[in-house]
């Protein structure tokens, strides 16, 4: 057994009841009452569904037997070390830039630098943060993303091939005529929550579901105020920095804060560059991390091509109580194309060149 | 054949906006999805009774109707049924992008109520008063588009969007303003079906919204001078109910069309495009005619863009004469000597 203080305190007491060491099944034993009697404690009402659910929500729980974390499936994952789950994440990453590159590439033209910025919190959402089940892609339960910056899809449909909501095939048929694969992101597409290319309404959007995720439409009791309750899911909005120039998105961020919106993290895709040229020349917003608090968000500046710093912000954000969280994440337009990168590489020309230095550049 | 939900008598008036928040209680009382949003909207009844009762399901998003129609599909997509309310004009100029884009493409389960539609209310000035709203909604695919009467039908029609599974569109005239009741508390409204509220077959006058008491009063007005109008209270614009239109054309051979909305492209716009095209007859629009409205006392209003009955007179008048010239000239076959 791992030497926890929870695990030493365990089994000084079970000596001194029952004057032997505790095993294995007698941990086990005593963490399944204690997660039982947390889960009811997470419950909003005490009926086995709602208990149910605060199990499966339950995560770095420190038992006798070791560190416990539940998924939506019941099962316990194992909790992977640090380095080991950096290297991961690192290697999807750098998947998910190679795979984008192919999907441009039916275009024959793409979104190579907001596809190739966000690919790191892209990765860190799809494989270690959301709650999702990539077969029940209209679970009601699920974590919403919204990606109001619905042009990068490319990355979007790498992550959703990646997670297996849909085969890998089918990359070859996006932009074609009839493909579930559309040039901006699409209901039609398993794994899709909100269609975008209409840029500034996302934001909305997530503030209208994560208000929904507060209150549940099978409420029994009809007549109960029942706002002061765990949501049933989480809602994470990637927003464009460009994007932010939209009045529509601070319609939404005051929304979120009047609404004490703790269930919602808006991540922006600091890449400084939009459409047509640098955001400082274009439309200068100045400090997007100082709009958000002044609309009273908890916000936090990061470099968003570090995925370290994006996991921890990521955990950092389930933290948070009353208040939505933005995280403004610094990064680079094409990172992971050096050539490319800190260009104005919004929306370019996809090459036979490009695409062979591009996979040149993103080997092992 | 004319409806049998008609009351005898019209002399009780009320405000559509009041049936449609005790159909809005009624539904709420039984379904957990029911959420009711506002752009800083007074919600009138339903505040009261929804902050009393389901405060989590009454939500203002202060000015800003953009917001208010994107988060409603957000709401959705949780699993809810929201109505949203806000000025007919912000909720189209201001979140047209938002219905087009978050709820008739993705064809979301929200239902958006205009509130103070069309010129007829006075008041508050031409910044506000809708007469484009038919015309632009038409255009937009999965969209259905109900314009009720009176406050029964308004009631109904609130019913019957909370049954529909997609986007439903209710438009509504001013909150304040009361009109003849029309129909009986047990009124059959099915979405798509117009109701035949006067039977004739000398014209028809297809109507929509307030106007259908003004297409009674003249119907009426019609039968002491020997003249039978059919009149039809169209009470969805999208989808038109074809066969009813259809059928008046064939069987009246002349129709005027009156709404409290713009000429172009609305109700009289939906018919003139199928007639046109599947039974041309004499037709004659009466609405705004592409003006804006103006501040000032409903009856100045109504009176200063012609939508009062005398003006829907004048209309029928004018396609039964063309009517009458078009069988003359068609018994005329022979050159004269």
């Amino acid at each position: 057994m791992e030497a926890s203080p929870t695990s030493k305190a365990f089994a000084t007491d079970y000596k001194a009841k029952y004057g032997q060491e505790p095993d294995l099944y007698a941990a086990w034993s005593y963490d399944a009452v204690l997660v039982f009697a947390e889960g009811m404690k997470k419950a909003p009402a005490l009926k086995p569904e709602n208990i149910r659910k605060g199990i499966l929500s339950i995560q770095k729980f420190q038992g006798a037997e070791s560190e416990l974390n539940f998924d939506q499936k019941g099962m316990e994952r194992v909790a992977m070390s640090k380095e080991e789950l950096m290297r991961d994440l690192q290697a999807k990453a750098m998947k998910l830039r190679r795979e984008s590159l192919f999907v441009m590439k039916e275009m024959g033209m793409g979104w190579l630098g907001g596809s190739f910025s966000s690919a790191d919190f892209v990765t860190a959402l799809f494989f270690y943060r959301m709650r999702h089940d990539p077969k029940k892609p209209q679970w009601s339960e699920r974590d919403r993303l919204i990606i109001s910056k619905g042009h990068a899809c490319e990355v979007f449909y790498a992550a959703l091939a990646e997670a297996g909501y849909i085969p890998r095939e089918e990359l070859k048929t996006y932009s074609h005529c009839g493909s579930r694969l559309q040039t901006h992101v699409d209901c039609r597409t398993p794994g899709i929550d909100c269609s975008g290319g209409s840029l500034g309404l996302g934001l909305s959007f997530a503030v209208g579901a994560a208000i929904g995720a507060y209150i549940s439409p099978d409420e029994e009791n009809l007549k109960a105020d029942v706002r002061h309750r765990e949501a049933r899911f989480r809602v994470y909005c990637i927003l464009g920095d460009g994007e932010c120039n939209e009045g529509q998105v601070w319609e939404a961020a005051a929304n979120a804060f009047h609404y004490r919106l703790d269930n919602l993290t808006a991540i922006v895709d600091n890449n400084r560059f939009q459409s047509t040229g640098p955001v400082e020349k274009k439309m200068n917003m100045l400090s997007l991390g100082e709009k958000f608090r002044a609309f009273g968000w908890e916000t936090r500046e990061i470099d968003g091509n570090d995925l370290s710093e994006v996991i921890d912000t990521l955990d950092w954000a389930l933290t948070v109580k009353g208040r939505p969280q933005a995280i403004i994440a610094h990064t680079i337009k094409g990172k992971g194309f050096p050539s490319l990168e800190n260009t104005n590489c919004h929306f370019i020309k996809i090459t036979d060149e490009i695409l062979k230095t591009g996979l040149e550049a993103l080997k092992g | 054949m004319k409806s049998r939900f008609l009351r005898k008598t019209r002399d009780v008036s009320e405000s559509m906006y009041a049936g449609h928040n005790r159909a809005l209680i009624d539904l709420a009382e039984k379904n957990g999805k029911i959420v009711c949003c506002y752009a800083d909207f007074p919600p009138g009844q339903v505040g009261e009774v929804f902050q009393k009762q389901f405060p989590d399901r009454i939500i203002d998003v202060g000015i800003a109707e953009g917001h208010l129609i994107s988060s409603a599909a957000g709401l959705a997509d949780a699993g809810f049924i929201p109505f949203t309310h806000c000025h007919a004009l912000f909720a189209l100029g201001r979140g047209y992008n938002q219905i087009r884009h978050n709820v008739a493409y993705d064809h979301r389960n929200v239902k958006i109520v205009l509130c103070n539609s069309g010129v007829a209310w006075g008041g508050i000035g031409p910044s506000h008063l809708a007469i484009e709203d038919f015309a632009a909604l038409r255009a937009i695919p999965n969209l259905v588009i109900l314009s009720p009467s009176d406050a029964v039908s308004a009631g109904k029609a609130t019913l019957a969007a909370a049954d529909y599974a997609g986007p439903v569109i209710i438009r509504l005239p001013a909150v304040g303003a009361v009109y003849p009741t029309l129909y009986t508390n047990d009124l059959k409204f099915e979405i798509g079906k117009a109701i035949c509220v006067h039977e004739g077959e000398d014209v028809a006058i297809l109507a929509t919204g307030i106007m259908v008491n003004d297409a009674l009063m003249v119907a009426e007005t019609l039968k002491k001078d020997g003249i039978r109008a059919r009149v039809l209270d169209i009470h969805t614009i999208k989808p038109l109910d074809e066969r009813a239109v259809l059928s008046a054309a064939r069987e009246t051979g002349a129709i005027v069309t009156v709404e409290d909305a713009n000429i172009l492209g609305g109700l009289g716009g939906a018919v003139a495009e199928l007639t046109a095209e599947k039974c041309p007859v004499r037709m004659k629009r009466v609405g705004v005619k592409d003006v804006f409205g103006e501040s000032g006392t409903s009856e100045e209003i109504k009176q200063c863009c012609e939508l009062t009955p005398p003006f829907i007179q004048e209309a029928v008048q004018e396609v039964l004469k063309a009517k009458k010239g078009n069988v003359a000239s068609k018994k005329r076959k022979t050159p004269r000597r």
